[in-house]
């Protein structure tokens, strides 16, 4: 989510998240202290500079990345098992999402943190990701791990979404494009829902396709792309 | 290069200032030290774009891209410096040809909810301005409005509807009807694709594409996404805090960046073909336009920062025919140069 709405507006940094910590857990007395601890001791590990002050300030005072580093201390104050991110760099430029990457990548190394990361950049994915799921209309219709999918896509639409990024077309070129828009939700199609959209969809997609299981991956296609018969994604 | 440029800024600057409210005016007559705050958000920017050409201009947040572009389209009035249009001074223009510049420079705005009026239908969103200024008459504007949404994909069946009954990608492609029903020649795209994701992205780019071939447009593409703007320009300008550090075709830019920021951008971007990368963050966040370092804006944040970088401002200067970058190691003696530097001279 955008790092502006996130945060709570009018409350100090330092009261909202020990709050969240008094909250959500039984601390050891005295619980007040211990909370702003807690507060102080998440901000740290997000690679904030000085947190006593940080602790003081209100939202509006902290920048964009800033802000968003705080929205991950909060998500982690209780020490969580899994973190699950929506979108979260992509209201930021490359350098501050460089940054939050670097930041969530390290604990999740450093504290074993399993992580849900919800976005649409795919090149983020590559990078960061271990595993993928990839959804279209409601329901996943590829998974993975993220070499397997980014290098070499069973379901067409992965395979369209891969080859409409820019820098996987020659420069000037018209992007290749999947046709048509994705189907409301009210009024999905019958049978496959990639179906309209999809060069390879035959009379049997008007059946909805079960997630297979194609050795360790899975595909929810009749007609998934085989190796032998599509020139490998460039 | 004997004709002149479509459109061209010299040395134009835009300063914001923050006026004090009655309760500081009096706390500064009391003796009290409050001073007004300026920020500059575009400091001195020559710009020069030729016809047809796709000039793509790259920077952080708050660094003055999208003043610069409101600059260009001649939405904001600049605090200092001149604007030219086809070898000619704007302001000294007689007022009718100055509003004929001003349709023939169109800006698509950066976000698409927030950008057309909920409370007009399409059909008055995109034709209002071509009868306004009498290119047709209100009794062909269903007409007129049909074959402009034609034109960037969308079916003339939709001319009664309010912008809410839109998706994204719909909303980016009436923006850029409205803006074309004026028959622009130069569009001023201010992260136009940026609100949108990869499949609808890649949808309005080739409309861009498109759209160039077709009416022979001219681009200034602002965005912060650098895989957009290789795709689409000839030449990248990259600004950092309100000022140009680095100018290029694009293909050199991207293969060999002379400015620091630049490496240091391009180094940032996540790539496909790079699997389970360890990320490692830049350091330090941009600064404040409101105090800028001095010297050279970079400073703070540059790996290679010189005690010369910290007093005098790097002049933008040509470093190789028709890349310029501004930066005080090209001033540097070989062998105290950085590697990408030496690259670039030999």
């Amino acid at each position: 989510m955008s790092p502006m709405s996130r945060r709570e507006f009018i409350k100090r940094l330092g009261l909202a998240m020990a709050a969240l910590a008094l909250v959500r857990c039984k601390l050891p007395r005295p619980k007040t202290e211990t909370a702003r601890d807690r507060a102080r001791e998440a901000l740290v590990r997000v690679g904030i500079a000085a947190p006593d002050e940080r602790l003081m300030a209100y939202p509006h005072q902290c920048s964009g990345g800033m802000r968003q580093r705080v929205a991950i201390a909060i998500a982690l104050i209780n020490r969580p098992d899994l973190v699950i991110a929506d979108e979260p760099t992509t209201a930021l430029d490359v350098t501050i999402q460089g940054q939050i990457l670097a930041e969530v990548q390290k604990l999740c190394r450093e504290s074993g943190t399993a992580l849900i990361w919800i976005t649409h950049d795919l090149a983020v994915i590559a990078g960061l990701a271990d595993e993928v799921c990839v959804m279209y209309a409601g329901r996943i219709v590829e998974h993975g791990t993220v070499d397997q999918v980014l290098d070499t896509p069973l379901h067409p639409y992965t395979r369209g979404l891969l080859d409409s990024v820019p820098s996987r077309n020659r420069p000037g070129a018209p992007l290749r494009q999947i046709p048509g828009m994705t189907p409301s939700l009210l009024r999905l199609p019958e049978g496959c829902a990639f179906r309209e959209r999809c060069a390879r969809a035959t009379e049997t997609c008007l059946s909805e396709p079960p997630l297979y299981p194609l050795g360790d991956r899975q595909v929810r296609c009749f007609h998934p792309i085989h190796a032998e018969d599509e020139e490998p994604v460039v | 290069m004997s004709e002149a440029p479509l459109l061209e800024l010299r040395g134009v600057s835009k300063r914001f200032v923050k006026t004090l409210d009655a309760a500081a005016k009096i706390a500064r007559r009391l003796g009290a030290n409050v001073r007004e705050e300026v920020v500059h958000a575009v400091d001195g920017v020559d710009l020069a774009v030729r016809k047809g050409e796709v000039v793509g201009l790259v920077g952080e947040s708050g660094c003055g891209k999208s003043t610069l572009g409101r600059l260009a389209a001649g939405l904001h009035p600049p605090s200092a410096g001149r604007r030219f249009w086809k070898g000619r001074e704007v302001d000294a223009l007689p007022p009718e040809e100055q509003r004929r510049v001003q349709l023939a420079i169109q800006m698509i705005f950066q976000d698409p909810y927030a950008s057309l009026n909920p409370r007009m239908r399409v059909v008055d969103i995109v034709g209002e301005a071509a009868v306004v200024h009498g290119l047709v008459v209100r009794e062909v504007q269903r007409d007129y409005v049909a074959e402009c949404l034609g034109r960037v994909g969308l079916d003339s069946s939709l001319l009664r509807r309010f912008p809410h009954q839109f998706s994204g990608g719909q909303r980016a492609r009436i923006g850029i009807a409205r803006a074309l029903a004026v028959r622009p020649e130069f569009l001023v795209c201010d992260e136009a694709v940026a609100a949108l994701d990869v499949s609808i992205q890649a949808q309005v780019l080739n409309l861009f594409i498109r759209l160039r071939e077709e009416l022979g447009l001219t681009y200034l593409f602002i965005s912060h996404d650098l895989g957009v703007v290789r795709h689409l320009s000839d030449r990248v300008i990259i600004m950092y805090l309100g000022r140009v550090v680095e100018t290029a075709p694009t293909a050199e830019i991207y293969a060999q960046p002379n400015h620091p920021y630049t490496q240091a951008l391009l180094a940032e971007i996540p790539r496909l073909d790079l699997r389970h990368k360890t990320f490692v963050a830049i350091r330090g966040e941009i600064p404040s336009p409101l105090a800028p370092p001095p010297g050279c804006h970079f400073h703070p944040r540059c790996p290679h920062a010189m005690p010369r970088c910290k007093i005098e401002r790097p002049v933008l200067r040509e470093i190789a025919p028709g890349r310029f970058s501004a930066c005080h190691l090209n001033d540097a003696p070989a062998g105290v140069a950085p590697s990408a530097q030496t690259e670039v001279t030999a």
